[in-house]
């Protein structure tokens, strides 16, 4: 194609040149380029607020009409559904109380109290090659940089950057995310890596272990960013995929996604004890060796 | 002597000028933001692409290089985009490749126009691949874009008749 060497193609040459020298302080710098994206989104955010609200509704409203014939027999699944609930509602409720009692014989620690700060989204990367989400609170709310955010199904990622008024959440589906998990059933660790689709895959995981369809697979609080025991997926299929992992769907259906929680998680009392009493290295010993090989890995990850 | 001579001419002129570019302005906030399925699709469509494409053919001078360029770098600014200037380089691309082929564009019917789109967003997005494949030092599946340019291509008919209604509204 013959571009006419013009005033025009000068003007356009230059203003190139800034977006690629924009491009690799990004790709190399990525720091350097927070505050302008942060300043940007905070200025923005009260019209985004404004425009987001009406198309959320309007979406909800066509979904709600698009989707009348699936409400029948998702409403009888659901009656079947809560009869079950009922029953592990009763369960838990012995099973909590139990709990509870053996923990007040054998001394144990309680885990501290996590609070959530529920928030609208304001804006999602349309890009197919990074999956990020703008959420309606920042630093005046009390978002801080690493918090774990979920939505009514599970994980859906953690804050990376943070404004006055907004926030940035990179989903655990980008393929730059990892999450440090745990195999429910058999207690194997591993981490959730995004591949920028639908679905991720687990990495670090012995070849041998062999893992069965539909197990949940939860946080495992390795590495401390995100508290353990936070539901992540289900593991898709039993076999590994054409390049040898392990697909797992998420909880999360990100595409319909308009409030997010995010999990403000106090220090830990206990910890914070134990480094008092300088006692440190017992605090934060990991239980076993795959735990300890995980936190390195992660370490390395998190890099 | 000015066309434009009193205050109510100009004031008509001023808000002729408006319209194309509160479009734009709209066509941003709704790329931008949140909008869940099933409308979700048709706002994360290049829309911008659209626009771009549309005054680069018809009218150049409203969206000059630095227009093109801020909104770009504005989108990705705002989408947190993990290559930023991403955008806001290929709009500028987009842009110039349009321009060297606005005079043959002009003289043909809608299907060509249509074509032509089809081919600039292919491009976009083509360029898009390669150019976060070589940073992410790691080959994309291009799968993942093959979904947006469908609905861009779908969807132009639809925009162009928007902005044709926007483009009677300017004076000559």
């Amino acid at each position: 194609m013959a571009i006419p060497m013009n005033g025009y193609v000068g003007a356009s040459g230059f203003l190139i040149f800034v977006a690629g020298i924009l491009l690799l302080i990004s790709t190399f710098q990525p720091a350097m380029l927070s505050g302008a994206r942060t300043a940007t989104t905070d200025a923005l955010s009260p019209v985004l607020n404004i425009v987001s609200t009406p198309l959320q509704n309007a979406a909800l409203f066509v979904r709600d009409v698009t989707g009348l014939a699936a409400i029948q027999a998702e409403n009888a699944r659901l009656s079947q559904e809560n009869v079950k609930l009922r029953e592990w509602y009763q369960t838990a409720l012995l099973l909590e109380a139990e709990n509870k009692s053996l923990r007040e014989l054998m001394n144990v620690k309680a885990d501290p109290q996590k609070t959530f700060i529920t928030t609208r989204i304001l804006s999602d990367s349309s890009s197919t090659f990074a999956k990020s989400l703008l959420v309606a609170a920042g630093s005046n709310d009390g978002i801080r940089e690493g918090q774990a955010v979920m939505s009514g199904d599970g994980l859906i990622g953690r804050v990376v950057e943070t404004g006055t008024d907004t926030a940035r959440v990179l989903l655990i589906n980008d393929m730059n995310s990892r999450v440090p998990v745990i195999i429910e059933n058999t207690r194997q660790h591993a981490i959730f890596a995004g591949q920028n689709n639908r679905n991720g895959f687990l990495m670090h995981l012995p070849p041998e272990t062999h893992i069965k369809q539909n197990v949940r697979i939860v946080t495992s609080g390795v590495g401390g960013v995100f508290p353990a025991g936070l539901p992540v997926g289900i593991v898709k299929s039993e076999k590994r995929n054409e390049s040898n992992q392990i697909v797992v769907e998420p909880f999360a259906d990100f595409n319909r996604l308009m409030h997010v929680r995010i999990i403000d998680t106090p220090i830990d009392p206990n910890l914070k004890r134990g480094i008092l009493n300088g006692s440190t290295r017992n605090a934060t010993l990991p239980l076993n060796n795959s735990a300890t090989k995980m936190q390195q890995v992660i370490q390395r990850e998190m890099q | 002597m000015s066309q434009y001579e009193t205050l109510s001419d100009r004031l008509e002129l001023f808000t002729r000028l408006v319209i194309p570019y509160s479009v734009l302005i709209i066509a941003f906030l709704l790329v931008v933001v949140s909008v869940p399925q099933p409308l979700g699709v048709f706002f994360k469509s290049p829309l911008l692409v659209m626009i771009i494409y549309y005054w680069c053919v018809y009218r150049p001078s409203l969206l000059p290089a630095w227009v093109v360029f801020s909104i770009g770098l504005l989108f990705d600014l705002v989408t947190g985009v993990p290559y930023t200037g991403a955008n806001a380089a290929l709009f500028v691309l987009c842009r110039l490749a349009v321009i060297d082929q606005r005079r043959f564009l002009l003289g043909q019917g809608f299907a060509m126009v249509w074509l032509g789109f089809a081919i600039v967003v292919a491009l976009y997005h083509i360029l898009q691949w390669l150019l976060v494949s070589v940073l992410s030092f790691q080959f994309m599946p291009f799968s993942d874009f093959t979904a947006p340019l469908a609905v861009s291509i779908i969807m132009f008919p639809l925009i162009y008749l928007m902005l044709h209604i926007t483009h009677k509204t300017l004076p000559s």
